[in-house]
């Protein structure tokens, strides 16, 4: 695998959210998708954190969308996942597979 | 007129963020906030994601290969702050001498040179560090502007603690609050480091 695609578990999840948004996936969408699924508390500034680095290793794209009046005349950073950005999802998601596979917590009865 | 997310906190957000994602960011909350009907509960739900988000945003831009042009930056500022503040220093005290003349108290020159050379002297270095710092310029002018009051600080400890505490308070926050404000002026000629961030 080479240097850039390895994900930590919180660019896998923004990765994800940013798929799950599809075409209107800007700050607002993605950083509900990631607090709604995960059930845990994210700053907006970490979400953009992580997709500024995704960003950097090639893994996501950006583009400015338009200016809305409920935004205060602001544009939207719309995202969208590469190629590249898929492929690094997919090993790292088998990377977990075989890690976890045959494994038993033993936490069924919990 | 619908109303505004809070001054202060849309401030300090963004003061952090790099330039590249700053509108971005700020749009993105002003939309939840409006969304949340712009009361006093999105105004607290704001200054949450705020508090929360400053420390993220202030080190975005800190990218192992930008590092470098930050400590280089922070350096350009230590050295604005000791040579051009030793020679406004040296510059005010004459210029105290002259307007209050030999019998000036040594708090009426101390208050001169404060305004005069320190003041000045801060902004110039916050101005220079940010701008120098390229993507973590902001973050290497809010640690400068840290260590600007660290002296002060530790005055007393050392026995030079004769000031009353309030002036020393003054000296802290004003040599702080002009070292940001000099950090967050933009770029006065595009052709500066860091003028296209």
């Amino acid at each position: 695998m080479a240097r850039g695609e390895h994900l930590g578990e919180f660019e896998l999840i923004v990765l994800a959210a940013v798929l799950r948004a599809g075409s209107d996936a800007y700050g607002v969408v993605i950083h509900r998708e990631i607090e709604e699924r995960t059930r845990r508390r994210v700053a907006i500034g970490s979400v953009y954190k992580a997709l500024e680095r995704l960003r950097r290793k090639g893994l996501v794209e950006r583009r400015l969308g338009d200016p809305t009046p409920v935004r205060g005349g602001r544009a939207k950073q719309l995202f969208e996942v590469t190629r590249a950005g898929r492929r690094a999802m997919r090993r790292t998601v088998e990377t977990f597979d075989r890690m976890f596979e045959g494994l038993e917590l033993g936490l069924d009865s919990a | 007129m619908s109303p505004a997310p809070p001054p202060v906190a849309r401030w300090v957000l963004s003061y952090c963020l790099p330039d590249d994602i700053r509108e971005a960011v700020l749009g993105d909350l002003e939309e939840v906030f409006a969304l949340g009907g712009g009361g006093p509960r999105a105004a607290r739900r704001y200054r949450i994601q705020v508090a929360r988000s400053v420390l993220p945003t202030l080190t975005t831009g800190l990218a192992p290969g930008r590092l470098g042009r930050a400590l280089g930056a922070l350096t350009l500022g230590f050295v604005t702050m000791w040579v051009v503040g030793d020679a406004a220093l040296a510059g005010s005290r004459g210029l105290a001498t002259v307007v209050l003349g030999e019998a000036a108290s040594g708090e009426a020159v101390g208050w001169i040179t404060f305004l005069s050379a320190m003041l000045p002297t801060c902004v110039l270095a916050g101005y220079l560090t940010a701008h120098a710092g390229g993507h973590a310029g902001r973050l290497a002018a809010l640690v400068l502007s840290l260590v600007v009051v660290v002296p002060a600080l530790i005055a007393p400890l050392f026995g030079h603690g004769g000031d009353p505490l309030w002036a020393r308070s003054v000296w802290i926050l004003g040599g702080f609050a002009a070292t940001v404000a000099g950090s967050a002026i933009r770029p006065l000629a595009d052709g500066l480091p860091g003028a296209r961030l």
